[in-house]
């Protein structure tokens, strides 16, 4: 049970690591300092050994143990990145019989010991047990290995302060290696949060431009085909002039449809263009426009204007001419046959645009089709959202009195 | 059996009661209190030792047991820390808000480790003192030898509790 609890609690900081875990983690410069310093400590160490068994200082057997613990740390320092299958066996080989053998040959065999055990603790992939484990036997094997040398207290004593030293390395360059595995996750998650913010930012700028291609395509196209079906019907009954100026009409229509399109188009595909103010007239001109064009389509329609114009954003001069445009569009489409009134109020601090048109008396019953389906709905919702967007600006629609109202409010800065 | 070895007894009996007590019941797991312990014990072990008159005289014989003592303990108090059983605290237990996040229990296997520990240092104390080690029988030895045990018990709770909850580390 109290196992299962340390699997759960120790799981994401240790063991589930991949095999490549702890070696990125230096360079290669430091890597190859490693083996040569690991190879340089086998060949003095291996001389020590070899040199008390010729003189006869030393037994058969701790030759034997010695050359044990060499063969492991020279296999622990050549293979780079092994698997903890190979690290394991190769670390136990180090450090049980050179602890053993670390007394009887004068503490030569004490830097394996604790070279293994700071291996030990270093591996990330493996938990802070084995190496704790691994500590402790050394130092009892050590002890062990005294027994029947004539070792001083004092050269005992430096044995166990080498196991020591070797476990506080590893336990510094654990740490380390930690600290190091916490930047990277670190890093990692900036990148994603980096990325997330870049697809969100994508997605609005989307939406934007799916708004724009919206409001020009309803409003040009819908007028067009409110042009056409008149002049269908005016060839029908033979009315064969009328229908000629329809058609210039339309005609007039779809090349500022055309021209409003390239507009979005050239703003969108330039984003920093849309920056600067526009100067009031030109803002008051193509506002005019619009309303001349939905009296071409032939609406009634009332205008009326108080103060004088002012410059706005670029931004904001397109919401408002944007925002007319739908509301007469929504006009034409869902109330035809009705006078609407349009007030513009520029002030020295806000613009107002209001639109408004009596509400249809026969709604369900009306067997006038509805005019041309462009827009769905999409038209109010977007024209919300720019405004939103500007700061400071509000929209909104709805039914005041026994009219239908679309206002739009924008902030002069 | 005269008075003195009486009481002895008792005191024995008194401290391994209190032990057992210790180990059955829920502790708070109070990160300051658990580190305070070990090293004023160790300071007074510590401390003993370095009166003792026939320092000079130490043995590497005595170095052995004191090592191998030292050792022991540290792995019995790794292993108490692991058998332990860590549980949060309960707000209901009405405890005041700034109690410790944790309790522990280390049960009957702590027990038994204890067990292990003393026969470990009586056994050592027997068979050193026999080879004629001075420092076998020292009070100091016996201090830091039960502060290096709640040392490594306090090390690994602490490590256990901050894999628990990283936040409150």
């Amino acid at each position: 049970m109290t196992n299962g609890e340390r699997e759960g609690a120790v799981g994401p900081s240790g063991r589930d690591e991949p095999a490549a875990g702890p070696w990125n983690v230096g360079d290669e410069r430091s890597n190859s300092l490693g083996l040569l310093v690991g190879i340089l400590g086998v060949v003095i160490v291996g001389y020590f050994v070899v040199h008390q068994f010729v003189v006869g200082y030393t037994s058969t057997a701790i030759f034997a143990l010695s050359l044990v613990a060499l063969a492991g740390w020279l296999c622990s320092a050549l293979w780079r990145r092994p698997a903890v299958g190979v690290m394991l066996p190769a670390a136990a080989a180090m450090i049980l019989p050179a602890a053993l053998a670390a007394a009887p040959s004068d503490g030569a065999l004490i830097v394996p010991a604790a070279v293994g055990v700071m291996r030990l603790l270093t591996d990330l992939r493996l938990r802070v047990w084995f190496g704790a484990v691994a500590a402790l036997l050394a130092g009892l094997l050590v002890v062990i290995g005294a027994i029947g040398t004539d070792i001083s207290p004092t050269g005992l004593l430096s044995l166990e302060g080498g196991i020591v030293l070797g476990v506080l390395g590893g336990a510094n360059r654990r740490q380390a290696h930690q600290a190091a595995r916490r930047q990277r996750a670190l890093v990692q998650s900036t990148i994603t949060a980096r990325e997330e913010h870049a697809r969100a930012s994508a997605l609005q700028a989307r939406q934007s431009a799916a708004r724009d291609i919206h409001d020009v395509l309803a409003h040009s196209l819908g007028g067009l085909v409110i042009q056409l079906d008149a002049v269908e019907a005016l060839l029908e009954s033979g009315r064969v002039d009328e229908a000629a100026t329809r058609v210039t009409d339309a005609r007039a229509l779809a090349a500022s449809g055309l021209a409003d399109a390239r507009r979005a188009v050239e703003t969108l595909r330039e984003p920093s263009r849309r920056a600067g103010a526009v100067a009031g007239e030109e803002i008051a001109r193509t506002l005019h426009d619009l309303v001349d064009a939905h009296r071409g389509l032939g609406f009634a329609l009332e205008f009326t204007e108080t103060g004088s114009p002012v410059a706005l954003d670029a931004d904001a001069a397109a919401a408002l001419r944007r925002a007319l445009q739908e509301a007469l569009s929504n006009v034409r489409r869902h109330a035809p046959g009705q006078p609407a009134g349009v007030r513009v109020d520029w002030g020295a601090e806000r613009v107002t645009l209001q639109v408004r048109n009596p509400l249809p008396a026969r709604r369900a019953s009306d067997d006038v089709p509805s005019g041309p389906a462009v827009g769905g709905g999409h038209g109010l919702r977007g024209m919300r959202e720019r405004f939103a967007e500007l700061g400071g600006s509000s929209a909104s629609a709805g039914v005041r009195e026994d009219d239908f109202v679309v206002q739009v409010e924008l902030e002069v800065r | 059996m005269t008075i003195a070895q009486l009481a002895d007894v008792a005191l024995g009996i008194l401290a391994l009661a209190w032990i057992i007590y210790r180990q059955m019941t829920w502790r708070a797991i109070s990160m300051g209190r658990m580190w305070k312990m070990p090293l004023i014990l160790g300071a007074i072990g510590v401390f003993q030792l370095s009166q003792m008159k026939d320092l000079h005289r130490l043995s590497t014989l005595d170095i052995g047991a004191l090592v191998v003592e030292l050792l022991v303990s540290l792995g019995v108090g790794a292993l108490m820390g692991a058998v332990a059983v860590i549980r949060p605290s309960s707000r209901a237990d009405g405890q005041e808000p700034d109690q410790p996040a944790f309790q522990s229990r280390t049960g009957w296997v702590g027990l038994a480790l204890w067990i292990v520990m003393i026969a470990v240092r009586v056994g050592i104390d027997v068979a050193a003192s026999s080879m004629g080690s001075v420092l076998a029988t020292a009070t100091g030895v016996i201090l830091v030898m039960i502060a290096a045990n709640r040392l490594a018990r306090a090390f690994v709770l602490v490590t256990r509790v901050q894999s628990l909850a990283p936040t409150t580390a």
